[in-house]
Protein backbone atom coordinates (compact mmCIF):
# COMPACT_ATOMS: atom_id res chain seq x y z
CA UNK A 1 0.00 0.00 0.00
CA UNK A 2 1.51 3.41 -0.44
CA UNK A 3 2.38 5.34 1.88
CA UNK A 4 0.46 8.66 0.77
CA UNK A 5 -1.94 6.84 0.28
CA UNK A 6 -1.98 5.35 3.82
CA UNK A 7 -1.12 8.63 4.88
CA UNK A 8 -4.74 9.98 3.75
CA UNK A 9 -6.65 7.10 5.70
CA UNK A 10 -4.49 8.03 8.72
CA UNK A 11 -5.70 12.06 8.49
CA UNK A 12 -9.51 10.87 7.72
CA UNK A 13 -9.54 9.07 10.55
CA UNK A 14 -8.01 11.76 12.69
CA UNK A 15 -10.31 14.23 10.88
CA UNK A 16 -7.50 16.26 9.45
CA UNK A 17 -8.72 15.93 5.94
CA UNK A 18 -8.49 19.36 4.19
CA UNK A 19 -11.43 18.93 1.15
CA UNK A 20 -8.67 18.52 -1.40
CA UNK A 21 -6.95 15.63 0.16
CA UNK A 22 -11.00 14.28 1.28
CA UNK A 23 -11.43 13.87 -2.98
CA UNK A 24 -8.49 12.41 -3.28
CA UNK A 25 -9.54 9.52 -0.75
CA UNK A 26 -12.64 8.83 -2.72
CA UNK A 27 -11.44 8.80 -5.45
CA UNK A 28 -8.50 6.33 -4.41
CA UNK A 29 -11.05 4.46 -2.74
CA UNK A 30 -13.76 4.01 -5.88
CA UNK A 31 -10.63 2.84 -8.14
CA UNK A 32 -10.09 -0.97 -6.55
CA UNK A 33 -12.09 -3.19 -3.84
CA UNK A 34 -8.23 -3.77 -2.73
CA UNK A 35 -8.36 -0.33 -1.57
CA UNK A 36 -12.14 -0.59 -0.47
CA UNK A 37 -10.73 -4.03 1.28
CA UNK A 38 -7.53 -1.94 2.94
CA UNK A 39 -9.67 0.98 4.02
CA UNK A 40 -11.85 -1.15 5.87
CA UNK A 41 -9.40 -3.75 7.88
CA UNK A 42 -7.83 -0.23 8.68
CA UNK A 43 -10.96 0.97 10.25
CA UNK A 44 -11.64 -2.35 12.11
CA UNK A 45 -8.46 -1.93 14.00
CA UNK A 46 -9.03 1.93 14.44
CA UNK A 47 -12.53 1.20 16.19
CA UNK A 48 -11.32 -2.14 17.60
CA UNK A 49 -8.15 0.02 19.21
CA UNK A 50 -10.66 2.71 21.08
CA UNK A 51 -12.90 -0.39 22.05
CA UNK A 52 -9.53 -2.07 23.91
CA UNK A 53 -8.52 1.00 25.39
CA UNK A 54 -11.88 2.43 26.65
CA UNK A 55 -12.33 -1.12 28.42
CA UNK A 56 -8.75 -1.21 29.88
CA UNK A 57 -9.45 2.24 31.05
CA UNK A 58 -13.02 1.04 32.84
CA UNK A 59 -11.38 -1.85 34.17
CA UNK A 60 -8.35 0.11 35.73
CA UNK A 61 -10.37 2.83 37.21
CA UNK A 62 -12.64 0.15 38.97
CA UNK A 63 -12.08 0.60 43.11
CA UNK A 64 -9.93 -2.26 44.43
CA UNK A 65 -12.47 -4.93 46.15
CA UNK A 66 -11.23 -4.78 50.26
CA UNK A 67 -10.52 -7.89 51.60
CA UNK A 68 -12.86 -9.34 53.78
CA UNK A 69 -9.77 -11.47 55.73
CA UNK A 70 -7.76 -8.18 56.00
CA UNK A 71 -8.19 -7.23 59.62
CA UNK A 72 -8.76 -2.87 59.78
CA UNK A 73 -5.59 -1.10 60.16
CA UNK A 74 -4.84 0.04 63.39
CA UNK A 75 -4.71 3.45 64.06
CA UNK A 76 -1.35 4.93 64.11
CA UNK A 77 -0.74 6.86 67.57
CA UNK A 78 2.44 7.81 65.78
CA UNK A 79 2.76 11.01 64.16
CA UNK A 80 6.31 10.80 62.78
CA UNK A 81 5.28 7.47 61.14
CA UNK A 82 2.76 9.05 58.71
CA UNK A 83 4.78 11.92 58.41
CA UNK A 84 7.87 9.72 57.00
CA UNK A 85 5.42 7.54 54.43
CA UNK A 86 6.05 9.37 51.44
CA UNK A 87 9.48 9.27 52.13
CA UNK A 88 9.24 5.45 52.91
CA UNK A 89 7.15 5.07 49.31
CA UNK A 90 9.67 6.75 48.02
CA UNK A 91 12.81 4.51 48.59
CA UNK A 92 10.77 1.75 48.10
CA UNK A 93 9.74 3.26 44.93
CA UNK A 94 13.56 3.89 44.10
CA UNK A 95 14.90 0.25 44.92
CA UNK A 96 11.87 -1.11 42.93
CA UNK A 97 13.27 0.90 40.03
CA UNK A 98 16.60 0.11 41.00
CA UNK A 99 15.87 -3.54 40.56
CA UNK A 100 13.96 -3.76 37.91
CA UNK A 101 16.88 -1.59 35.92
CA UNK A 102 18.71 -4.26 36.77
CA UNK A 103 16.66 -7.13 35.66
CA UNK A 104 16.27 -4.92 32.41
CA UNK A 105 19.82 -4.82 31.85
CA UNK A 106 20.21 -8.58 32.93
CA UNK A 107 18.15 -9.50 29.69
CA UNK A 108 20.49 -7.92 27.55
CA UNK A 109 22.73 -10.73 26.00
CA UNK A 110 26.50 -10.19 27.17
CA UNK A 111 26.18 -7.59 29.88
CA UNK A 112 30.05 -7.80 29.52
CA UNK A 113 31.85 -5.42 27.38
CA UNK A 114 33.77 -7.48 25.08
CA UNK A 115 30.65 -9.17 24.19
CA UNK A 116 28.96 -6.36 22.90
CA UNK A 117 32.65 -5.20 21.27
CA UNK A 118 31.98 -8.53 19.57
CA UNK A 119 28.47 -7.53 18.46
CA UNK A 120 30.29 -3.89 16.87
CA UNK A 121 32.97 -5.61 15.55
CA UNK A 122 30.42 -8.05 13.66
CA UNK A 123 28.59 -5.00 12.50
CA UNK A 124 31.52 -3.36 10.84
CA UNK A 125 33.04 -5.73 9.31
CA UNK A 126 29.14 -6.60 7.63
CA UNK A 127 28.60 -3.49 6.67
CA UNK A 128 31.83 -2.23 5.29
CA UNK A 129 30.99 -3.72 2.03
CA UNK A 130 27.22 -2.62 2.03
CA UNK A 131 28.51 0.93 -0.14
CA UNK A 132 25.01 1.52 -1.67
CA UNK A 133 22.03 1.95 0.73
CA UNK A 134 18.47 4.08 0.68
CA UNK A 135 17.13 4.87 3.99
CA UNK A 136 13.67 5.95 4.49
CA UNK A 137 13.79 9.38 7.74
CA UNK A 138 10.98 9.35 10.21
CA UNK A 139 11.04 11.14 13.19
CA UNK A 140 9.01 10.34 15.38
CA UNK A 141 9.50 13.33 17.93
CA UNK A 142 10.49 16.82 18.27
CA UNK A 143 11.30 18.47 21.22
CA UNK A 144 12.97 21.95 22.18
CA UNK A 145 15.99 21.98 23.96
CA UNK A 146 15.65 22.46 27.73
CA UNK A 147 16.25 26.10 28.44
CA UNK A 148 17.86 26.63 25.23
CA UNK A 149 18.44 30.41 24.66
CA UNK A 150 18.27 32.22 21.86
CA UNK A 151 20.63 35.15 22.65
CA UNK A 152 23.49 33.70 21.62
CA UNK A 153 22.33 32.32 18.21
CA UNK A 154 24.32 34.95 15.53
CA UNK A 155 21.47 37.73 13.87
CA UNK A 156 22.15 36.40 10.61
CA UNK A 157 21.07 32.60 11.51
CA UNK A 158 18.38 34.24 13.53
CA UNK A 159 16.02 35.27 10.78
CA UNK A 160 17.30 31.91 9.05
CA UNK A 161 13.72 29.93 7.51
CA UNK A 162 13.04 27.11 9.04
CA UNK A 163 14.75 23.96 7.71
CA UNK A 164 12.90 21.41 5.48
CA UNK A 165 11.51 19.05 7.81
CA UNK A 166 12.93 15.50 8.16
CA UNK A 167 10.03 13.50 8.39
CA UNK A 168 9.29 11.32 5.62
CA UNK A 169 12.60 12.18 4.11
CA UNK A 170 14.56 10.05 1.62
CA UNK A 171 18.36 9.84 2.26
CA UNK A 172 20.84 7.67 -0.85
CA UNK A 173 24.22 7.15 0.04
CA UNK A 174 26.82 5.61 -1.99
CA UNK A 175 30.42 4.64 0.23
CA UNK A 176 31.32 7.11 2.62
CA UNK A 177 31.20 10.74 1.15
CA UNK A 178 28.06 10.64 -1.43
CA UNK A 179 25.05 11.10 -0.20
CA UNK A 180 21.40 12.44 -1.58
CA UNK A 181 18.92 13.65 1.40
CA UNK A 182 15.36 14.40 -0.28
CA UNK A 183 13.19 16.47 2.08
CA UNK A 184 9.53 17.28 1.47
CA UNK A 185 8.36 20.68 2.23
CA UNK A 186 5.08 21.94 3.67
CA UNK A 187 3.77 22.77 0.15
CA UNK A 188 4.52 19.46 -1.16
CA UNK A 189 7.94 20.94 -3.32
CA UNK A 190 11.40 19.23 -2.62
CA UNK A 191 14.34 20.58 -1.10
CA UNK A 192 17.82 18.40 -1.75
CA UNK A 193 21.39 18.69 -0.55
CA UNK A 194 23.59 16.33 -1.68
CA UNK A 195 27.14 15.37 -2.12
CA UNK A 196 29.20 13.99 -5.22
CA UNK A 197 32.57 13.11 -2.38
CA UNK A 198 34.16 16.29 -4.00
CA UNK A 199 31.21 18.97 -4.24
CA UNK A 200 28.47 19.35 -1.94
CA UNK A 201 25.60 21.10 -3.13
CA UNK A 202 21.96 22.24 -2.33
CA UNK A 203 18.49 22.43 -4.50
CA UNK A 204 15.79 24.54 -3.05
CA UNK A 205 13.00 24.44 -4.97
CA UNK A 206 13.14 27.66 -6.17
CA UNK A 207 16.73 30.19 -6.14
CA UNK A 208 19.58 29.04 -7.59
CA UNK A 209 21.10 25.79 -6.54
CA UNK A 210 24.09 26.24 -4.09
CA UNK A 211 27.40 24.62 -4.62
CA UNK A 212 30.58 24.46 -2.17
CA UNK A 213 34.04 22.24 -2.05
CA UNK A 214 33.45 22.28 1.68
CA UNK A 215 32.34 18.74 1.92
CA UNK A 216 30.60 19.44 5.01
CA UNK A 217 28.63 23.01 3.91
CA UNK A 218 25.67 21.14 2.71
CA UNK A 219 25.71 18.15 4.71
CA UNK A 220 24.56 19.54 8.12
CA UNK A 221 20.99 18.67 7.93
CA UNK A 222 21.82 14.68 7.76
CA UNK A 223 21.14 13.34 11.05
CA UNK A 224 23.96 13.02 13.75
CA UNK A 225 25.74 15.18 11.61
CA UNK A 226 26.15 17.46 14.52
CA UNK A 227 28.01 15.21 16.72
CA UNK A 228 29.90 13.34 12.90
CA UNK A 229 27.49 10.48 13.69
CA UNK A 230 25.74 10.45 10.27
CA UNK A 231 25.95 6.63 9.48
CA UNK A 232 27.84 7.59 6.06
CA UNK A 233 30.67 6.41 7.55
CA UNK A 234 29.10 3.31 9.26
CA UNK A 235 32.57 1.81 10.70
CA UNK A 236 33.70 5.46 11.72
CA UNK A 237 30.10 5.79 12.94
CA UNK A 238 30.27 2.23 14.88
CA UNK A 239 33.62 3.59 16.83
CA UNK A 240 32.12 6.19 18.01
CA UNK A 241 29.61 4.40 19.52
CA UNK A 242 31.95 1.98 21.15
CA UNK A 243 34.21 4.87 22.48
CA UNK A 244 31.55 7.28 24.29
CA UNK A 245 28.74 4.76 25.00
CA UNK A 246 27.69 2.17 26.61
CA UNK A 247 26.62 -0.66 24.40
CA UNK A 248 24.02 -3.69 24.95
CA UNK A 249 22.65 -5.96 23.13
CA UNK A 250 19.19 -6.97 23.11
CA UNK A 251 17.77 -10.84 22.50
CA UNK A 252 16.12 -11.86 19.21
CA UNK A 253 13.20 -12.62 20.95
CA UNK A 254 12.48 -9.23 22.06
CA UNK A 255 12.02 -7.37 18.75
CA UNK A 256 10.88 -10.33 17.22
CA UNK A 257 7.21 -9.55 16.86
CA UNK A 258 8.22 -6.24 14.34
CA UNK A 259 9.77 -8.16 11.55
CA UNK A 260 7.01 -11.05 10.74
CA UNK A 261 8.51 -13.63 8.22
CA UNK A 262 11.78 -11.97 8.15
CA UNK A 263 15.28 -12.82 9.27
CA UNK A 264 15.57 -13.18 13.06
CA UNK A 265 16.46 -9.79 14.51
CA UNK A 266 18.90 -8.34 17.03
CA UNK A 267 19.17 -4.83 18.80
CA UNK A 268 21.81 -2.89 19.75
CA UNK A 269 21.39 -0.38 21.96
CA UNK A 270 24.02 2.49 22.63
CA UNK A 271 23.18 4.68 25.62
CA UNK A 272 25.59 8.09 25.94
CA UNK A 273 27.63 8.35 28.31
CA UNK A 274 27.53 10.94 31.05
CA UNK A 275 29.12 14.17 29.03
CA UNK A 276 29.33 12.55 25.52
CA UNK A 277 27.84 14.38 22.45
CA UNK A 278 25.80 13.09 20.86
CA UNK A 279 21.81 11.50 20.70
CA UNK A 280 21.20 10.08 23.91
CA UNK A 281 20.43 6.83 23.06
CA UNK A 282 21.36 4.98 19.41
CA UNK A 283 19.43 1.88 18.49
CA UNK A 284 20.43 -0.45 16.07
CA UNK A 285 18.50 -2.92 14.33
CA UNK A 286 20.60 -5.82 12.41
CA UNK A 287 20.12 -9.29 10.97
CA UNK A 288 21.72 -11.30 13.55
CA UNK A 289 22.85 -13.78 11.03
CA UNK A 290 24.51 -11.31 8.67
CA UNK A 291 25.25 -7.95 10.93
CA UNK A 292 23.23 -6.23 8.16
CA UNK A 293 21.81 -2.95 9.66
CA UNK A 294 18.06 -2.08 8.95
CA UNK A 295 16.94 0.56 11.25
CA UNK A 296 19.27 3.08 13.54
CA UNK A 297 16.98 4.41 15.64
CA UNK A 298 18.20 8.13 17.15
CA UNK A 299 17.09 9.37 20.57
CA UNK A 300 16.33 12.98 21.60
CA UNK A 301 19.59 13.99 18.88
CA UNK A 302 20.53 17.59 19.05
CA UNK A 303 18.73 18.97 15.83
CA UNK A 304 19.68 22.78 15.68
CA UNK A 305 17.22 24.10 18.45
CA UNK A 306 15.61 20.95 18.50
CA UNK A 307 16.18 17.53 19.43
CA UNK A 308 14.79 14.75 17.55
CA UNK A 309 14.09 11.69 18.02
CA UNK A 310 14.31 9.92 14.78
CA UNK A 311 13.99 6.39 12.58
CA UNK A 312 16.30 5.57 9.53
CA UNK A 313 15.01 2.15 7.98
CA UNK A 314 16.91 0.82 4.98
CA UNK A 315 14.87 0.87 2.36
CA UNK A 316 17.24 -0.73 -0.51
CA UNK A 317 20.56 -1.51 -1.34
CA UNK A 318 20.66 -0.74 -4.92
CA UNK A 319 23.67 1.08 -6.24
CA UNK A 320 22.53 4.32 -8.57
CA UNK A 321 26.14 5.06 -9.65
CA UNK A 322 27.85 7.34 -8.80
CA UNK A 323 26.93 10.29 -11.30
CA UNK A 324 23.26 10.15 -9.00
CA UNK A 325 25.30 11.69 -6.62
CA UNK A 326 25.90 14.99 -8.65
CA UNK A 327 23.42 17.96 -8.78
CA UNK A 328 23.02 18.25 -12.06
CA UNK A 329 21.07 14.76 -12.12
CA UNK A 330 18.12 16.55 -10.03
CA UNK A 331 17.92 20.00 -11.35
CA UNK A 332 17.10 21.02 -14.96
CA UNK A 333 20.23 22.18 -16.80
CA UNK A 334 19.31 25.86 -17.11
CA UNK A 335 19.31 26.55 -13.44
CA UNK A 336 21.67 29.12 -12.30
CA UNK A 337 24.33 27.38 -10.00
CA UNK A 338 26.32 29.36 -7.46
CA UNK A 339 29.64 27.70 -6.15
CA UNK A 340 30.05 29.25 -2.37
CA UNK B 1 -30.55 7.93 25.75
CA UNK B 2 -27.21 8.38 27.07
CA UNK B 3 -24.70 6.06 26.01
CA UNK B 4 -22.20 6.50 28.72
CA UNK B 5 -24.46 4.95 31.31
CA UNK B 6 -25.42 1.68 32.15
CA UNK B 7 -28.87 1.94 32.44
CA UNK B 8 -31.89 -0.29 33.12
CA UNK B 9 -34.57 -0.95 30.50
CA UNK B 10 -36.62 -3.41 30.34
CA UNK B 11 -37.23 -5.76 27.71
CA UNK B 12 -40.49 -4.54 26.50
CA UNK B 13 -39.19 -1.22 26.16
CA UNK B 14 -36.95 -2.52 23.45
CA UNK B 15 -39.25 -4.22 20.99
CA UNK B 16 -42.72 -4.13 20.10
CA UNK B 17 -45.24 -5.35 22.41
CA UNK B 18 -47.49 -6.52 19.80
CA UNK B 19 -44.60 -8.80 18.26
CA UNK B 20 -45.17 -12.19 19.69
CA UNK B 21 -42.13 -13.65 18.30
CA UNK B 22 -39.97 -11.72 20.02
CA UNK B 23 -41.87 -10.65 23.48
CA UNK B 24 -42.92 -13.93 24.97
CA UNK B 25 -42.72 -12.71 28.63
CA UNK B 26 -42.51 -8.74 29.78
CA UNK B 27 -40.02 -9.19 32.87
CA UNK B 28 -38.12 -6.40 33.86
CA UNK B 29 -34.67 -7.26 33.97
CA UNK B 30 -31.47 -5.29 33.88
CA UNK B 31 -30.21 -4.58 30.53
CA UNK B 32 -26.91 -3.12 30.06
CA UNK B 33 -26.46 -1.12 25.88
CA UNK B 34 -23.25 -0.04 26.41
CA UNK B 35 -21.99 1.06 22.59
CA UNK B 36 -24.50 -1.34 21.45
CA UNK B 37 -24.21 -4.16 22.76
CA UNK B 38 -26.76 -5.95 24.50
CA UNK B 39 -26.09 -7.81 28.12
CA UNK B 40 -28.29 -9.51 29.80
CA UNK B 41 -27.18 -8.88 33.96
CA UNK B 42 -29.35 -11.30 35.32
CA UNK B 43 -30.61 -14.04 33.65
CA UNK B 44 -34.51 -15.62 35.08
CA UNK B 45 -34.90 -18.37 37.04
CA UNK B 46 -34.87 -22.04 35.51
CA UNK B 47 -37.72 -22.96 33.57
CA UNK B 48 -38.66 -18.89 33.02
CA UNK B 49 -37.85 -17.53 29.42
CA UNK B 50 -37.19 -14.16 28.79
CA UNK B 51 -36.97 -13.86 24.63
CA UNK B 52 -37.83 -16.36 22.29
CA UNK B 53 -35.51 -18.38 20.09
CA UNK B 54 -35.57 -16.34 17.45
CA UNK B 55 -34.58 -13.47 19.53
CA UNK B 56 -31.92 -15.29 21.08
CA UNK B 57 -30.07 -15.79 17.12
CA UNK B 58 -30.55 -12.38 16.82
CA UNK B 59 -28.53 -11.07 19.48
CA UNK B 60 -26.04 -14.16 19.13
CA UNK B 61 -25.91 -12.80 15.69
CA UNK B 62 -25.48 -8.87 16.95
CA UNK B 63 -23.05 -10.07 19.24
CA UNK B 64 -20.60 -10.71 16.30
CA UNK B 65 -21.77 -8.28 13.75
CA UNK B 66 -21.14 -5.44 16.34
CA UNK B 67 -17.63 -4.84 15.67
CA UNK B 68 -18.08 -4.40 11.93
CA UNK B 69 -21.17 -3.00 12.32
CA UNK B 70 -19.25 -0.16 14.64
CA UNK B 71 -16.46 -0.08 12.59
CA UNK B 72 -18.81 0.73 9.52
CA UNK B 73 -20.10 3.49 11.74
CA UNK B 74 -16.81 5.04 12.81
CA UNK B 75 -15.85 5.23 8.52
CA UNK B 76 -18.49 7.52 7.71
CA UNK B 77 -19.02 9.74 11.34
CA UNK B 78 -15.09 9.23 13.04
CA UNK B 79 -15.85 10.76 15.87
CA UNK B 80 -16.24 7.92 18.91
CA UNK B 81 -19.18 9.79 20.84
CA UNK B 82 -21.51 9.88 17.40
CA UNK B 83 -20.47 6.37 16.56
CA UNK B 84 -21.84 5.53 20.08
CA UNK B 85 -25.16 7.45 19.99
CA UNK B 86 -25.95 5.87 16.74
CA UNK B 87 -24.49 2.41 17.47
CA UNK B 88 -27.09 2.50 20.00
CA UNK B 89 -30.20 3.39 17.92
CA UNK B 90 -28.96 0.80 15.33
CA UNK B 91 -28.85 -2.07 18.07
CA UNK B 92 -32.82 -0.90 18.95
CA UNK B 93 -33.84 -0.40 15.60
CA UNK B 94 -32.33 -4.38 14.92
CA UNK B 95 -34.36 -5.68 17.49
CA UNK B 96 -37.39 -3.56 16.87
CA UNK B 97 -36.91 -5.35 13.18
CA UNK B 98 -36.58 -8.68 13.95
CA UNK B 99 -39.25 -9.88 12.37
CA UNK B 100 -38.13 -8.28 8.35
CA UNK B 101 -34.69 -10.28 8.93
CA UNK B 102 -34.92 -13.14 6.49
CA UNK B 103 -32.89 -15.42 7.99
CA UNK B 104 -31.69 -17.25 4.86
CA UNK B 105 -29.76 -14.26 3.92
CA UNK B 106 -26.48 -13.25 6.04
CA UNK B 107 -27.19 -10.96 8.69
CA UNK B 108 -24.49 -8.36 8.45
CA UNK B 109 -25.67 -6.82 5.36
CA UNK B 110 -28.47 -6.13 7.15
CA UNK B 111 -27.55 -5.05 10.34
CA UNK B 112 -25.45 -2.96 7.87
CA UNK B 113 -28.24 -1.40 5.97
CA UNK B 114 -30.14 -0.56 9.16
CA UNK B 115 -27.07 1.23 9.97
CA UNK B 116 -26.55 2.98 6.82
CA UNK B 117 -30.02 4.46 7.01
CA UNK B 118 -29.23 5.36 10.71
CA UNK B 119 -26.39 7.33 9.59
CA UNK B 120 -27.55 9.00 6.99
CA UNK B 121 -30.37 10.50 9.22
CA UNK B 122 -27.60 11.19 11.55
CA UNK B 123 -25.44 13.44 8.84
CA UNK B 124 -28.50 15.14 7.80
CA UNK B 125 -29.35 16.22 11.30
CA UNK B 126 -26.16 17.32 12.15
CA UNK B 127 -24.29 20.53 10.72
CA UNK B 128 -23.08 20.37 7.40
CA UNK B 129 -19.98 22.21 8.02
CA UNK B 130 -18.11 19.00 8.24
CA UNK B 131 -16.18 16.91 5.21
CA UNK B 132 -17.74 13.63 4.89
CA UNK B 133 -17.83 11.33 1.98
CA UNK B 134 -20.28 11.72 -0.70
CA UNK B 135 -23.52 9.08 -0.99
CA UNK B 136 -21.52 6.86 -3.91
CA UNK B 137 -18.67 6.37 -1.60
CA UNK B 138 -20.74 5.85 1.27
CA UNK B 139 -22.24 3.19 -0.39
CA UNK B 140 -19.29 1.66 -1.72
CA UNK B 141 -17.85 1.78 2.11
CA UNK B 142 -20.85 -0.24 3.03
CA UNK B 143 -20.90 -2.75 0.35
CA UNK B 144 -17.43 -3.46 1.22
CA UNK B 145 -18.23 -3.97 5.12
CA UNK B 146 -20.69 -5.96 4.65
CA UNK B 147 -18.69 -8.39 2.82
CA UNK B 148 -16.47 -8.58 5.09
CA UNK B 149 -16.46 -11.84 7.68
CA UNK B 150 -17.98 -11.27 10.81
CA UNK B 151 -15.15 -13.52 12.87
CA UNK B 152 -12.27 -12.13 10.92
CA UNK B 153 -9.10 -14.94 11.28
CA UNK B 154 -6.72 -12.00 10.59
CA UNK B 155 -8.58 -10.26 13.99
CA UNK B 156 -7.71 -8.37 16.16
CA UNK B 157 -7.39 -10.46 18.79
CA UNK B 158 -4.24 -9.86 20.16
CA UNK B 159 -4.64 -6.65 20.21
CA UNK B 160 -4.50 -5.92 23.69
CA UNK B 161 -1.75 -8.12 23.70
CA UNK B 162 0.36 -5.99 20.89
CA UNK B 163 -0.73 -3.15 23.03
CA UNK B 164 1.54 -3.84 25.68
CA UNK B 165 4.50 -3.69 23.82
CA UNK B 166 3.91 -0.43 23.00
CA UNK B 167 6.10 2.22 24.99
CA UNK B 168 4.99 4.62 27.69
CA UNK B 169 4.75 7.73 25.23
CA UNK B 170 2.82 5.52 22.50
CA UNK B 171 0.63 4.54 25.24
CA UNK B 172 -0.02 7.63 26.39
CA UNK B 173 -0.44 8.91 22.81
CA UNK B 174 -3.33 6.07 22.26
CA UNK B 175 -5.50 6.80 25.76
CA UNK B 176 -5.56 10.74 24.39
CA UNK B 177 -6.32 9.78 21.33
CA UNK B 178 -8.77 6.77 21.59
CA UNK B 179 -9.63 6.67 25.54
CA UNK B 180 -10.09 10.52 25.76
CA UNK B 181 -11.22 10.90 22.11
CA UNK B 182 -9.06 13.87 21.95
CA UNK B 183 -8.26 14.96 18.44
CA UNK B 184 -4.55 15.56 17.14
CA UNK B 185 -4.86 19.57 17.39
CA UNK B 186 -5.73 18.83 21.18
CA UNK B 187 -2.88 16.38 21.72
CA UNK B 188 -0.89 18.30 20.49
CA UNK B 189 -1.42 21.21 22.31
CA UNK B 190 -1.22 19.18 25.33
CA UNK B 191 2.68 17.25 24.46
CA UNK B 192 3.81 20.58 23.02
CA UNK B 193 4.10 18.97 19.59
CA UNK B 194 3.00 20.07 15.95
CA UNK B 195 -0.70 18.42 15.29
CA UNK B 196 0.75 16.82 12.62
CA UNK B 197 3.64 15.52 14.07
CA UNK B 198 0.98 13.99 16.36
CA UNK B 199 -1.14 12.63 14.06
CA UNK B 200 2.19 11.01 11.67
CA UNK B 201 3.02 9.39 15.59
CA UNK B 202 -0.36 7.77 15.47
CA UNK B 203 -0.23 6.40 12.03
CA UNK B 204 2.84 4.84 13.32
CA UNK B 205 1.37 3.33 16.14
CA UNK B 206 -1.44 1.57 14.65
CA UNK B 207 0.99 0.44 11.78
CA UNK B 208 3.15 -1.25 14.93
CA UNK B 209 0.06 -2.81 15.61
CA UNK B 210 -1.06 -4.36 12.26
CA UNK B 211 2.47 -5.77 11.93
CA UNK B 212 2.20 -6.96 15.75
CA UNK B 213 -1.16 -8.81 15.34
CA UNK B 214 -0.48 -10.14 11.98
CA UNK B 215 2.84 -11.44 13.27
CA UNK B 216 1.23 -13.02 16.36
CA UNK B 217 -1.40 -14.75 13.75
CA UNK B 218 1.00 -16.01 11.58
CA UNK B 219 2.66 -17.28 15.22
CA UNK B 220 -0.47 -18.54 16.22
CA UNK B 221 -1.70 -20.44 12.76
CA UNK B 222 1.63 -21.42 11.40
CA UNK B 223 1.08 -20.06 7.98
Amino acid sequence: MDSAQRRLVGLYLDDMLTSDQLVELESWLQVSPVNLHWFTKELLLHDRLQAEIVAGAVVQSLPAIPSESKPPRPHSGSHWKSAWRPTFATISLLLISLIGTLIFWNGFVGTSASAASTELNLLMTANASMTARTYQIAVEDVALHAGKKRRNVPEDQRNRPPKPPMDDAVLHVRGTDHFVLIRTQSDGRKFLTGSDGRISWAIRPDGPVRTSRDLNRFSRDLPGHEHSMTFLNIGETLRQLQQAYDIRVLPEESNSYQVPAAAAERLLVAIRKRKAPGPDRVEISYESRTGEIRQIRLVEMPYGPERLTLRMTLLDRADFGASYFKHSQHHDADRVVLEE
Amino acid sequence: MSNKNQDYHTVSALKNPENAQICVFVIRIPVMIRRGRLILRELPPTGASIVDENTRKILRQWTLAQPVVSAFITSIVRDFSERDDILQEVAIAVLEHTDRYNESRPFLPWAIGIAQNHVRQFLRRRRSDRLVFGDGVQDLVAAAFQTMATHDPEALDHLRECLRHLDSREQLMCELRYGQNLKPAVMAERLGMAANTVSKALQRIRDQLRACIQHKSVMKTGH
